[in-house]
């Protein structure tokens, strides 16, 4: 096993000059789970390395049903954990933490690097991508917003700019009647360089009469980066297991991942959406918060 | 060439160069041997505790360790680290050098939190070690005979 190559790790205390090192060509290390292997390798070549571990302000998590879920550059996947709103309402983000492989990556890698990494088979942006995630990128210029799903580009590349930094993870609140799931399935490899498993997240939405679905998200990651499926025939019907069948019956057939699919696995891929949309479903319906059960009285009685 | 001071196991140790290395690599110039295998945090045999912390010593930067104190499989000293040592070593599920170190360090961190513990929630706590021979029965009866030990003391 090769050491690592020589390199100066830089320790600045604002973004400021973090971002100025990195337009100077240090390479950021976060959680290092990605970035150690890859120095090691060779795969990077990286003199200088530099931390954000003396820049205050990022390290901040809130969760909540109503103002979302904001998760600092600087948390480590593991910090989620035992946040009760992200179990409860942000139920995807949650899974795909609880679903790592080791439970020492999550302790030291942060969810900012695994989303930066933009592997396929990184889970947390499967679950970020349904649940509507937004990051927010800090350099040189003003800041920038935007989808996850428009900063993830190709695999290992991302829209990052020459010394910008994702600095926040932003997801909305699921809804007073919304649910989410996240599941994945470990696929036998006979190559290295094959895909390790899938991955899907589902959320889900009610409207105000909870009959019918108001609004849906369908991702399928782990075979390529997070595919949001088109599922307008969701909105507006009202839930049936048939339903949830059809839907991701359609993801799968639509996915460019699957298209050269043997029979086994589009059955496998398929398999899994439709679970996730079922407990989606489940948890859309399933309500738990004790304030939203408190409006609707005030409303019958009003 | 910048030498770096590690806590390790309760006493300063210097490295030299060591702010170049991995945490792994500062540990085993120190002849503190947790094995080096996958090198990519994926088997867990280099895993020790940092700040109480389990990390894979082969993907952390020895230079960002600090202050923080570092754990090897041989220098957990407390009553719970002794419990887990001594049901690995009366058990035999200790034998193999590879992964053993890693899962009594793992072992040591989810007793500490609770020796009040299940079956299941130890094999939740191994997740992230990589038995690569017996199929961890023995490395899971060593833990629970470890949390009986710990419950019996009066924890």
């Amino acid at each position: 096993m090769s050491s690592l190559p020589p390199f100066t790790l830089l320790q600045p205390t604002s973004l400021a000059e973090a971002s100025l090192a990195l337009r100077e060509g240090a390479v950021l290390v976060a959680g290092g789970c990605a970035l150690i292997p890859a120095l090691r390798s060779g795969a990077l070549a990286a003199p200088r390395l530099v931390t954000l571990d003396r820049v205050p302000g990022l390290t901040s998590l809130s969760a909540h049903p109503r103002s979302g879920l904001q998760i600092g550059a600087g948390v480590r996947a593991a910090r989620l954990l035992p946040d009760i709103w992200t179990g409860k309402r942000f139920a995807a983000v949650h899974e795909a933490v609880e679903q790592f492989d080791a439970p020492h990556i999550a302790r030291m890698g942060t969810v900012a690097g695994n989303l930066c990494a933009a592997r396929p088979d990184h889970d947390l942006a499967v679950a970020l991508v349904a649940m509507g995630a937004e990051v927010v990128l800090q350099g040189a210029g003003p800041a920038r917003r935007m989808p996850l799903a428009d900063f993830l580009r190709a695999p290992g590349q991302t829209v990052l700019e020459p010394g910008e930094i994702l600095t926040l993870i932003a997801c909305p609140g699921p809804g007073t009647d919304g649910g989410s799931a996240f599941k994945k399935l470990p696929l036998v490899r006979r190559r290295a360089d094959a895909p390790r498993r899938f991955s899907a997240a589902a959320t889900l939405r009610y409207g105000v009469e909870r009959e019918r679905i108001q609004a849906a998200t369908l991702v399928l990651g782990g075979v390529c980066l997070p595919w949001q499926a088109a599922v307008e025939g969701l909105v507006g019907a009202l839930a049936d297991p048939a339903l949830f069948q059809r839907a991701a019956e359609d993801a799968a057939a639509a996915a460019p991942a699957l298209a050269h699919a043997d029979a086994a696995l589009r059955r496998q891929a398929i398999a899994l959406m439709r679970d996730c949309l079922q407990q989606a479903n489940a948890r859309a319906l399933a309500r738990h918060d004790h304030f939203d059960d408190a409006e609707d009285l005030a409303a019958e009685s009003a | 060439m910048t030498d770096l001071v590690l806590t390790l196991n309760g006493t300063p140790r210097s490295v030299p160069n060591g702010a170049q290395m991995t945490l792994l690599e500062a540990l085993r110039a120190l002849d503190v041997a947790p094995p080096m295998l996958c090198g990519e945090g994926a088997c867990g045999s280099c895993l020790v505790l940092v700040g109480q912390e389990p990390v894979a010593a082969c993907l952390t930067l020895a230079a960002l360790v600090g202050t923080a104190p570092v754990e090897t499989a041989a220098g957990l000293a407390d009553p719970v680290g002794r419990a887990v040592r001594a049901a690995f070593a009366a058990s035999g599920a200790d034998a193999c050098p590879l992964c053993s170190a890693g899962m009594m360090v793992a072992a040591t961190h989810a007793l500490r939190i609770s020796p009040w513990i299940t079956d299941d929630e130890v094999r939740a706590a191994l997740l992230g070690q990589t038995c690569r021979c017996s199929g961890y029965e023995a490395q899971v009866a060593a833990v629970m005979q470890a949390a009986l030990a710990l419950q019996g003391g009066g924890a």
